[in-house]
């Protein structure tokens, strides 16, 4: 009997630890939100933009009225106007001269309350800021992560981690108190091994100094999805900041709810629901991730976008829910109930992009073929509210 | 070792025909630029990528393909 006691005690004791050792990210935090479907889609109207003359391998990103989209192969940005889609500017070019640029990986915009800054990032990790009114392109300086080669388990270091990988579906930077937070990518060539831990003791974001483009910190914390079924391979999210309340709201590819932090990474509560139909088929495990992310992505759906409203209070979501068939959702929700107000398909191969008046934008996510043109398409959603 | 390096190009450059100018006076820009790309600082490395080509870049973690900077020829990291 007494051994029975003692075994049974040590098998609490080690599922404490099991437990804890992978979720001990995460501290049990409330869980809130009602499926309260309050809005109806009215109405898509398809914006074109002609590329014609460009790679066609580039990303589209809103700022502002307009939308911009940004050519890897040709360096270049080039931007649009958001209702006719009319080629308003372009800047840069290949090159080493003025306003031009040796390589090009991906631009996206620093969200700011008053600035139009894009950050440039390129194939050797570095970074422009680019002031969109003066059009000016600014010194490139390394996002310096402070890498020296070491290989350990320090997770808490900076020199562990890299700017997200996976771009495809555009990359959030946000711009607080003179520093541009995003999102990071755990280096595998600076751990000793891939292993679970880093689920329970790695950071998903960096907070970089705007002006010398510097790693200050790294924080926040990999969701318990990770945990339960790893997938190296699709480690990223989405993210967006509600200033007011210093809220961090995040979104990682591969989970169904939706996370708010206080700034930096206090967890207040979690809301959220699977968009229906997406595959979640990705191959768990810690071993060989590339391998496995190869054979995943040819079918697998990943969420795609997350971004406040703030004049709405709204949490906008999108997510490609399989890569075969290209169906894609939007789903808003209210971000102080977390009640999901709008889940509806949007155009395939899509994902939303912003908010500007009272329509939701949502970008494709490549390009198409329309006659001898290459055509980008813009999607303009109006909602309605629902009886 | 640098300057070595330049005059090397810049003497190859002597036998080129005149229309190569440009891209060697780029490459001699390269050596010598400091401030773009960052030479020696990083490793590039294959990322794969769903809607375009895959790219060599120090923002990945797929196989090595070769030392900064990261340039990418034939759009699968080679």
């Amino acid at each position: 009997m007494k051994a029975l006691v003692k075994f049974i005690s040590l098998l609490g004791v080690l599922s404490t630890i099991l437990l804890n050792s992978c979720s001990k990210s995460e501290s049990p935090i409330m869980h809130k939100g009602l499926v309260k479907i309050g809005y109806s889609m009215a109405s898509i109207d398809t914006i074109s933009l002609d590329i014609t003359g460009s790679s066609a391998q580039g990303q589209l990103f809103m700022m502002d009225s307009c939308v911009y989209y940004s050519d890897p192969i040709y360096c270049a940005i080039t931007k649009f106007g958001i209702e006719s889609g009319e080629k308003l500017d372009s800047f840069l070019r290949k090159g080493r001269g003025e306003n031009e640029i040796p390589s090009f990986l991906y631009a996206a915009p620093i969200k700011s309350s008053d600035r139009h800054d894009i950050l440039l990032v390129d194939n050797s990790l570095w970074g422009y800021v680019i002031n969109m009114d003066k059009k000016s392109l600014g010194k490139g300086q390394l996002i310096d992560f402070d890498w020296d080669g070491t290989v350990d388990n320090d997770y808490s270091s900076i020199s562990k981690y890299n700017l997200m990988e996976m771009t495809d579906f555009g990359i959030d930077f946000i711009e607080r108190n003179g520093h541009i937070l995003a999102p990071t990518q755990l280096v595998n060539r600076y751990l000793p091994k891939i292993s679970s831990n880093r689920y329970a003791k790695g950071k998903t974001m960096a907070s970089i100094s705007k002006s010398s483009l510097t790693v200050d910190s790294v924080f926040g914390h990999f969701p318990k999805v990770y945990c339960d079924r790893p997938t190296p391979g699709f480690e990223g999210m989405h993210f967006d900041y509600d200033s007011d309340n210093d809220i961090i709201f995040t979104s990682h590819f591969t989970d169904s709810l939706i996370y708010a932090y206080r700034y930096p990474d206090t967890p207040l509560f979690t809301f959220g629901f699977e968009m229906p139909g997406i595959d979640r088929g990705y191959t768990p495990g810690l071993d060989d991730p590339y391998t496995n992310f190869k054979n995943d992505i040819s079918h697998v759906g990943i969420n795609t976008a997350l971004s406040f409203a703030p004049a709405r209070g709204w949490i906008v979501r999108s997510g490609l829910c399989d890569f075969n068939s290209g169906d894609c959702r939007m789903q808003i929700y209210d971000a102080a109930t977390g009640n999901l107000i709008f889940n509806s398909p949007i155009p395939q191969y899509s994902k939303y992009v912003g908010f500007l008046g009272d329509a939701l934008y949502c970008a494709a996510l490549m390009s198409s073929e329309l006659g001898n043109k290459d055509i980008f398409y813009v999607y303009k959603i109006t909602l309605s509210q629902s009886h | 070792m640098m300057v070595g390096g330049i005059l090397a190009i810049g003497a190859l450059a002597l036998n080129r025909p005149s229309n190569q100018d440009e891209v060697f006076l780029s490459n001699v820009e390269a050596l010598s630029d400091a401030e773009g790309g960052g030479i020696g600082v990083v490793n590039c490395y294959c990322k794969t990528n769903w809607f375009s080509s895959n790219v060599c870049s120090a923002n990945a973690s797929g196989a090595y393909c070769g030392g900064d900077p990261c340039t990418n020829h034939d759009g699968n990291c080679r």
